[in-house]
């Protein structure tokens, strides 16, 4: 029994699917590849996202297969998965867990609530969305997401750490999801 | 023999054409071949400890019945080179108010402490890279490195969970130290010498002529210093020191890239050390069934070359399979607290080892070597040592079957969804 | 006793303190005068025929512009009854008697309604914000409150943040401070940590690895769940409890839907209570699986976590072919469940259940007789029953500690009394009663119950229809109700205080881990730092159900 092929959605970038912002060299591509087998993500969660990014750990949908472990401290990850609701008084958490992190740094919103509050956006102490405290690089919208599309999620993210130049990711310039470029030298807080 | 040294005055012959008696500034040529050497053995290192990082997250991923890393290469085996590259590109953070040399250079300490102890480990007949008189004792002086490194990293990084971390590791290693050091001294009595060649060499390449079928003190001797050496390790269910659940990744939670890198590397090359130190001293090393070593060493060339590769290969088996049952122990148990660690390691197998120097010696005088009594004993424990290897064997047999039956089962039933199949 | 002997009996003993008996209500409540509440509280609580020894829920309801109420539930688990009173207080001021002397459990309630009422209560140790961050403005649960635009630069407001994007965020740089020679080591645990089980975040006093003392700092992950309630109708709240304890969200929704049932005097169709009882036992399977795996993993077991991930992805999906979800169920309306459960759903089940109790029995070899493992959780934290009732332990954390008390067979709902189910108490069977050891055999015991109740309703399954008739717009006259379930963190109260309007006047959500992290502040000092986290860990504490 063979599933149908995934339909082709592309990467919201200009150019489409795969197509690099920047051009890459043979160095960068062999450092990419390099680095996209090994994402480390730190293990934060706060709400139901959690669970299901637990259940993306285990036995069926396995992410450690693509290398991608969980770490405790956010010294050691890369990849901050904002799992779950984020509240005024976690704000601070999490922007001072974010700023612990070392370049190169990714933030993946996972779930509504990261997203944009979710259905949580009429209430008074949940911040709307977790880009108001982080810069997101991908969202991954569902309420929980299931762990296929938490899966399809970190192979997106490989594809962005293939596209872009590592170089460039040291000094802080990252690439939004609409494909504009910022940050660098001119990037503050 | 000093290969070395040897190779240093060689060079000085053919390619400097000095005589190295007399050359005074031979101090250079010395220092680039120790470079040189330290460059190799670090190579070699990480050979090893790269590996048994995959194989570790292999065997955790088949044991948690999932995959583990297939991705990175042909069923991962390349997973460790990105992980060592991808921390190599990280940024080096250091905290503002840690103590800026000791952070810096505590994981080095750490990582020299596990590494010097690959040149004196006994690779195969004559293969040894530093063949000391005392190499036990400096094996396990210069694992207090690693005691060294690990507290100041804890202390250095200015944060309570890795103090918390760097100070349980120290109790723990100095502890353990001493039951190590005492099952270890069985061995030395029973050998005579503290030299790990000399240790291989007066044991045999069968079963019965391994030290740990010997007596049964020095079967005992070998549990107790293969629970030393894991807690030395600072593996579970030692591993407190590193608990994550409830330390926050223990002594090193403020290291990044390439300094979390090199105490990584040192945790698995440290496994790898325990087990080759295991093997060397109590499972018969590198002896191949069958040829003593006087008979390889009497053969010549491409033979002798064969003979040293078979010996090469039976020494890393042996210690493979060690490997294999340390990372099992991981996954399996759950960790002690800091005072049962504490409790057990003082209480428990302090007295034990020490009952075990005591048996050896008594047994050495009462029982002659290779007497009617001496064999009756050896036989005894290796029926004994078949016995738990079997029944181990058994259990992991049954596990995989019965695996395999309910795959079989459930092979195309929409419950089973997607079907695992076994690597 | 019934409620009219509870009345007279009060009557009799402070009739003067009696301002009203509102017998009308469906549970009747008795309305007292504010400063003789202390003395009615403690007559209830001693009266040997009254026994009132748990203080169940504390509920403070805006009722502007005069008066803001605060409403006890009592509970009394030697008498099976029940007592409710009412203080009204002044809207400018108010304040009312803490009665955290009597049931220590209060001190929580109490904090919670002073964050987000303003009620002041004399006599409380420390009446402190819970929930809110410590400089918020504003009491939230108050009618007239208004959301802030901004704190601390954040705005409120979507459509601001999608203007102003973070792209990048200053390092972080802390101020060396000097701390006093002679205190004790001040650690902080959390919010973000592996073993606090959620973003819960405790300050550890500690001499080296005892602790001295630990405080609980919560509110991080309050979402203001009950002020959503007071704007949605009542059929749109059922998303919202799902979120209030994702790992049980059967049960809550269960008793949102049952309180709502209550109000409307509408009666569940057979064929949709098995259909709740099937899907609230798989969830409380699933449940108890996390639990246990976490315990394990939290004292450093991490396979069996992992093999209980790979059970409950069974359970997932039998969970998504009931209702199409995972996690977040959204399952039960009111006044029935959204989907029928088909004939080859109840197969896999049934299968599945075969195979499944033997699981129970792997897992237990792996990890629950291994000798390090009962060493870590043995003696361990041991809770007596007088604390447990004080506090308020519930699910299986109380009936731990001996106490045998089940919402499902003490104050029975839906068609549980048809089944036939032991109630799991602790016996003490590696070390004390109610140790550490004793919560989670007692989790794991109470899977295999799961499994028998599942096998009887799948078996007894009537047909019918799957959904009573309830009108389109759900506006039950004006009343009170306090409807109650056992998930598997123990009681899953709504208390919801309806206007006659289709939206809920007053939603109060009781949640079995808001009373046992508390108790954990009492139980703490003198263990170990390990030791809190075997504690943390076996008392199954969920970050949202804290807060809400």
């Amino acid at each position: 029994m063979t599933d149908p092929a995934p339909p082709a959605v592309p990467l919201s970038c200009p150019g489409g699917e795969g197509t690099p912002l920047v051009a890459t060299t043979t160095v960068d591509q062999f450092l990419n590849w390099f680095r996209q087998g090994s994402i480390w993500y730190l293990l934060f969660a706060t709400a139901c996202c959690g669970i299901e990014l637990m259940q993306t750990g285990g036995p069926r949908t396995d992410l450690d297969r693509f290398g991608a472990v969980f770490r405790s401290s956010p010294r050691q990850s890369d990849l901050l998965i904002v799992a779950g609701t984020i509240t005024y008084k976690m704000a601070d958490r999490v922007r001072l867990l974010y700023a612990q992190m070392a370049e190169p740094k990714y933030v993946l919103a996972m779930g509504s609530c990261a997203n944009c509050g979710g259905l949580f956006q009429p209430s008074y102490s949940v911040v709307p969305g977790v880009d108001a405290i982080v810069p997101v690089d991908l969202y991954l919208p569902g309420c929980p997401p299931r762990p296929e599309a938490l899966n399809e999620a970190i192979l997106r993210l490989q594809d962005l750490i293939a596209s872009e130049r590592w170089a460039d990711r040291m000094k802080g310039r990252r690439r939004t999801p609409a494909g504009i470029v910022i940050g660098g030298a001119a990037a503050e807080a | 023999m000093n290969i070395i040294q040897q190779l240093a005055d060689w060079i000085a012959r053919s390619w400097l054409h000095v005589d190295p008696a007399t050359w005074p500034a031979m101090w250079v040529v010395y220092a680039v071949m120790i470079a040189v050497a330290a460059f190799v053995t670090f190579c070699f290192v990480a050979i090893f400890a790269g590996p048994v990082s995959w194989i570790e997250r292999r065997i955790a991923g088949r044991m948690q019945a999932r995959i583990g890393p297939n991705r990175v290469g042909p069923q991962g085996v390349i997973q460790w080179l990105a992980d060592g590259l991808k921390c190599l590109l990280k940024e080096d953070l250091r905290p503002s108010l840690a103590d800026k040399w000791l952070f810096l250079i505590s994981p080095y300490l750490v990582f020299t402490g596990m590494f010097a102890t690959f040149v004196a480990l006994p690779w195969g007949v004559n293969l040894i890279a530093a063949d000391l008189n005392v190499g036990l004792l400096y094996l396990l002086a210069i694992t207090g490195l690693v005691v060294i490194g690990i507290l100041m990293a804890g202390w250095s990084s200015n944060s309570k969970w890795a103090l918390f971390g760097g100070v349980r590791s120290t109790a723990q290693l100095v502890s353990y130290e001493i039951p190590s050091a005492f099952a270890l001294m069985t061995v030395v009595i029973a050998a005579g010498t503290l030299s790990l060649q000399g240790i291989v060499r007066a044991q045999g390449g069968w079963p019965w002529d391994w030290y740990v079928f010997r007596n049964p003190f020095l079967f005992a001797a070998f549990f107790l210093s293969f629970t030393s050496a894991v807690a030395e390790g600072n593996r579970t269910p030692f591993d407190l020191p590193e608990a994550e659940s409830e330390l926050v990744a223990g002594y090193n939670v403020e290291y990044s890239g390439l300094r979390f890198l090199f105490f990584l590397f040192a945790e698995w090359a440290n496994i790898y050390v325990m087990c080759a130190i295991a093997t060397a001293c109590f499972l018969g090393g590198w002896q191949i069934p069958g040829m003593t070593p006087e008979q390889v060493a009497a053969t010549h060339g491409w033979a002798n070359a064969g003979w040293q590769v078979l010996s090469i290969g039976i020494f890393i088996a042996k210690a493979t399979v060690l490997v294999f049952f340390v990372i099992q122990l991981r996954w399996t148990l759950p960790r002690l607290r800091v005072d049962q660690l504490m409790v057990t390691c003082w209480k428990y197998l302090v007295p034990l080892a020490l009952v075990a120097i005591l048996g050896v010696l008594i047994l050495m005088v009462l029982v002659p070597y290779r007497s009617v009594a001496d064999y009756a004993l050896r036989g005894v424990m290796v029926a004994v040592g078949a016995a738990i290897a079997l029944a181990y064997a058994r259990r992991i047999w049954m596990t995989f079957m019965a695996d395999r039956e309910l795959y079989r089962r459930m092979e195309g039933k929409p419950l089973w969804f997607p079907p695992y199949r076994l690597p | 006793m019934g409620p009219g002997e509870i009345h007279e009996r009060l009557r009799a003993a402070h009739g003067d303190a009696i301002l009203e008996v509102q017998e009308a209500l469906l549970d009747p409540v008795v309305v007292v005068k504010p400063e003789r509440l202390h003395a009615v509280a403690r007559f209830l609580r001693d009266d040997p025929a009254l026994r009132c020894d748990t203080l169940r829920l504390v509920t403070g309801i805006d009722r502007p512009p005069e008066a803001i109420e605060v409403v006890y539930h009592l509970l009394s688990l030697t008498h099976r009854h029940e007592v409710r009173l009412r203080v009204r207080l002044t809207r400018e001021d108010p304040l009312v008697v803490s009665l955290q002397d009597l049931w220590p459990t209060a001190n929580w309630h109490e904090r919670e309604i002073y964050d987000l009422l303003g009620v002041r209560f004399s006599g409380h140790p420390n009446l402190k914000r819970l929930l809110m961050p410590v400089d918020w403005v504003g009491h939230p649960l108050r009618k007239d409150y208004v959301k802030p635009p901004e704190y601390h630069g954040i705005p409120t407001d979507r459509k601001a943040v999608m203007e102003r994007r973070v792209t990048a965020v200053a390092p972080a740089m802390h101020e060396a401070k000097d701390v006093p020679a002679d205190c004790f080591m001040l650690i902080n645990m959390g919010p973000h940590h592996p073993a606090t089980h959620g973003v819960l975040n405790f300050l550890l006093e500690t001499d080296g690895e005892i602790l001295r003392r630990v405080r609980a700092d919560v509110g991080y992950l309050h979402r203001g769940m009950e002020k959503i309630a007071e704007g949605m109708t009542y059929a749109s709240t059922m998303p919202y409890t799902d979120r209030v304890d994702y790992l049980g969200a059967m049960f809550t929704n269960h008793g949102w839907a049952l309180a709502a049932e209550k109000l409307a005097g509408i009666e569940v169709p057979r064929r949709a209570e098995f259909c709740r009882v099937i899907a609230s036992e798989l969830n409380r399977i699933a449940s108890h699986q996390i639990a246990t795996g976490s315990l394990a993993m939290d004292v450093g077991a991490y396979t069996p976590f992992l093999h209980w991930i790979r059970e409950r992805e069974t359970i997932n999906n039998l969970t998504d072919r009931i209702c199409g979800a995972r996690l977040t169920y959204n399952y039960m309306r009111i006044g029935g469940v959204a989907r029928d459960i088909d004939a080859e759903t109840i197969e896999m089940t049934r299968r599945w259940l075969d195979h499944f109790e033997p699981m129970i029995d792997e897992f237990n070899q792996l990890i629950s007789g291994n000798e390090i493992f009962v060493r870590r959780l043995a003696n361990v934290t041991v809770i007596s029953p007088e604390d447990a009732i004080g506090y308020a332990l519930v699910g299986p954390n109380l009936r731990a500690s001996g106490v045998n008390w089940d919402i499902r067979r003490d104050e029975p709902y839906s068609i549980y009394p048809e089944f036939q189910f032991d109630v799991i108490t602790g016996q003490g069977w590696r070390g004390g009663v109610g140790d550490a050891f004793d919560r989670f055999w007692c989790r794991m015991l109470e899977m295999y119950e799961s499994v028998k109740i599942l096998r009887q309703a799948l078996d007894r399954l009537p047909e019918g229809p799957i959904r009573a008739a309830v009108p389109r717009a759900f506006k039950p006259a004006a009343n009170e109700v306090y409807a109650r379930v056992e998930g598997p963190r123990g009681e899953a109260g709504f208390y919801v205080v309806a206007d006659g309007s289709d939206k809920p006047y007053r939603a109060r959500y009781r949640t079995g881990s808001f009373t046992a992290l508390p108790m954990i502040e009492r139980t703490a000092p003198g263990l170990m730092l390990a030791d809190l986290v075997a504690l943390i860990g076996s008392l199954d504490v969920i970050a949202p159900e804290v807060d809400r």
